[in-house]
């Protein structure tokens, strides 16, 4: 097992710029997720660590060797991909000994039906190693497609996608299967996908990528809560934050954030946390993009306290547990999250409050995070 | 009378009753066969004018002398046409050079034409080389042996001019009954000449057909196999060649039944000669059939040419099924 550095790494396409200036370390034994949307990079990324892809600029170790010259074969890396990529003409058992019998290492017969036997147990793809691939099912495939993987017990596992194909159930099965899988062989793993809560229930941290530049490297819980820039923001959560630009007004220790529907009074820590990040604001009204995810809103039927703002239902979607409630404001539409035991109809007026300690402010020219 | 044809008018042959009538005749037609077989019908009869009829036609007549003059007619012989190919010492030497001409043409051109598509797969001058590459194949098979005449000429061909110069070969023509240098228990030189227009001729069909199904290898496989720490040529008998497998056997399959009926070449090259050292089967056919104009023992020749092909062919099909049904069988 190592650790996987990446300096500096551009990846370019003719002109097109595909992954931008990266610097990134995957820790030893640690499951790194690099997410993004379609089209972020991250594809290239991890081909690139892979060495199917050149590297146009910069440096990738593995340990502390520079692998930029080094062979695919020789870079002791194993890649499951989206599509499994099974060898549809070979039986599970000979798709699993495959990189045992052409690798570097010359492993004896017994020993390979050994290493393969282990790993299918591990997969619990023991009775199907007499199948072809076109027998099985997606996600029967998609064992095989780990195990060939895992029975050279490599230094990096790189996954592209390997469960995006799955159906929903199924999908949520194996994210945990997954996870076991990457603490039992204590291996370090690179995993790329576009789905955000792939990423966040499985990753020991999260690398979020966009137009081939990184976003933000951190753990779930930091890309969650103290995201750097709306991106990061509007990427993770389902449903999305919801962003409401306003003004932000400072006269002395009185800070309000001011829109036409709404004036909130920012509460002193908000404030430190403000001033410790961005240093004083000038003196005009800045203008800014209140973050606030769906779940820290405090949703009534009629004025509370004080300060919060009217909308007006336009759905409602329940979940079960939950609802998601989508209520307009002048000029926007928000979602809410909510118990479903809350008597709300379409056409409702509903008084909207935001936990404060919850609300992320960005910079709207930037995009980047105050707090 | 205008009374009696009022009375039919209106009780039988009304027009809306007619229209029945026709309908249900149409309907009762048209019943009689499933409705694709009605929409193959006019090929169907045509094949049988074309090739049903002088099918049964020529296995009737391989039974028979035939007559070539007027006034006589044809003699029911039985199996005197067959038998009797059992120690006709041309049709022995036909049948095997015909095999070795299969084994040699077969051979040499997946050979080349595979390693000539693997080189030109993916390379930057790929469509280029294609055209300079099937150009050979656009030639008429009668102009390829016009063509390697000229290079074969003892006194101007240049073909001839490199074989003697470079010391390859010692005799005083290139399409003699030699034996070729080095491979004493191949057929003649000759033999070998007529080889070597075939292979250029088709050999592009060969590259053509190969290179279509490297198109269709599936990427993430070959990325898997270097993955998985194949080297090129693991990869390309693990990989590659199980993908384009079929690719392969059908190329052989057209190529095998070209051979078959392949006397164009050789009849402008060598006319079968020097002493029948290139009469294949084929070319054996031709001149017993129109030139012996022998045409009972033609079609009895005829005849067992077409088993052997259609015996090759469904070997090669079954090799090419049985690959599907494995895989289809799974699901």
């Amino acid at each position: 097992m190592a650790k996987v550095t990446l300096t500096n790494v551009w990846k370019l396409y003719g002109k097109i710029e595909a992954v931008i200036d990266l610097s990134l370390e995957c820790k030893d034994k640690e499951f790194f997720c690099l997410l993004g949307p379609s089209g972020c990079g991250k594809s290239s990324t991890l081909r690139m660590i892979a060495g199917l892809e050149e590297i146009s600029e910069g440096e990738i170790l593995i340990g502390d060797n520079v692998i930029n010259e080094v062979e695919p074969k020789d870079r002791d890396i194993a890649m499951v991909f989206e599509t499994y990529a099974l060898y549809p003409h070979k039986t599970v058992y000979a798709n699993m000994a495959f990189p045992l019998r052409v690798g570097k290492r010359n492993y004896s017969h017994s020993e390979i039906k050994e290493r393969v036997q282990k790993a299918a147990k591990i997969l619990e793809i023991s009775e199907l190693l007499d199948r072809y691939p076109k027998q099985l099912s997606g996600g029967q495939r998609q064992r095989v497609a780990i195990g060939r993987a895992i029975v050279r017990e490599p230094q990096v596992f790189l996954m592209d996608e390997p469960i995006s194909h799955l159906d929903a159930k199924l999908r949520t099965h194996m994210r945990g299967e997954l996870k076991h899988l990457q603490k039992v062989l204590e291996s370090t793993m690179i995993y790329v996908t576009h789905d955000q809560l792939e990423a966040m229930s499985m990753a020991d941290r999260i690398a979020i990528m966009d137009l081939g530049l990184l976003q933000q490297v951190g753990t779930p819980d930091e890309i969650f809560n103290q995201p750097v820039n709306q991106f990061v923001a509007g990427f993770v959560g389902d449903p999305p934050m919801n962003f409401i630009d306003c003004g932000l007004e400072v006269s002395g220790d009185s800070w309000n954030l001011i829109n036409e529907s709404f004036k909130i009074n920012l509460p002193p820590d908000l404030i430190e946390k403000f001033k410790k990040k961005n240093g004083d604001p000038s003196s005009r009204p800045l203008e800014v993009v209140l973050g606030v995810r769906p779940e820290n809103f405090v949703i009534s039927g009629e004025k509370a306290r004080g300060e919060g703002f009217w909308g007006e239902v336009y759905v409602t979607e329940p979940l079960g547990e939950d609802m998601i409630v989508d209520v307009t404001i002048p000029n926007n539409k928000l979602k809410l999250k909510t118990s479903v035991d809350l008597d709300i109809r379409m056409g409702n007026r509903v008084w909207l409050e935001t936990m404060k300690n919850k609300m992320h402010l960005f910079n709207r020219e930037t995009q980047e995070a105050y707090f | 009378m205008a009374h009696l044809k009022d009375g039919t008018m209106s009780q039988n042959v009304s027009p809306l009753q007619s229209e029945n009538a026709f309908s249900r005749l149409f309907d009762r037609i048209k019943g009689m066969l499933p409705f694709h077989l009605w929409i193959m019908l006019p090929t169907i009869i045509v094949l049988a004018a074309i090739t049903i009829y002088p099918f049964i036609w020529m296995i009737v007549m391989s039974f028979k002398e035939t007559a070539m003059n007027p006034g006589e007619s044809d003699i029911w012989v039985g199996l005197y046409n067959y038998t009797r190919l059992l120690d006709d010492e041309p049709f022995i030497n036909g049948v095997k050079l015909l095999l070795w001409y299969f084994l040699l043409c077969l051979s040499i051109e997946v050979l080349v034409g595979t390693s000539v598509a693997l080189l030109i797969n993916n390379v930057k001058w790929e469509n280029f080389f294609i055209i300079i590459f099937i150009m050979p194949m656009m030639v008429a098979p009668i102009i390829v042996g016009y063509l390697f005449r000229f290079l074969y000429n003892v006194s101007f061909g240049w073909g001839y001019w490199l074989l003697k110069s470079s010391g390859l070969m010692s005799g005083e023509t290139i399409l003699a009954n030699a034996k070729p240098w080095l491979f004493s228990f191949f057929p003649s030189t000759a033999f070998m000449a007529v080889v070597a227009a075939d292979v250029w001729e088709w050999t592009p069909l060969i590259i053509l057909i190969v290179l279509a199904g490297l198109k269709a290898v599936p990427q993430d496989q070959l990325e898997a196999a270097r993955v998985d720490g194949a080297g090129p040529v693991r990869t390309f008998l693990e990989v590659t060649l199980p993908n384009i497998k079929s690719v392969l056997l059908i190329a052989l399959v057209v190529r095998f039944m070209d051979n078959v009926r392949y006397i164009d070449l050789i009849y402008v090259l060598t006319k079968g000669g020097p002493a029948d050292t290139t009469k294949i089967l084929p070319f054996y056919l031709y001149n017993v059939s129109f030139r012996y104009f022998e045409f009972g023992r033609g079609a009895a020749i005829g005849f067992i040419l077409l088993l052997f092909t259609i015996f090759m062919g469904l070997f090669f099909v079954n090799v090419v099924f049985k690959k599907k049904k494995e895989v289809s069988n799974s699901g």
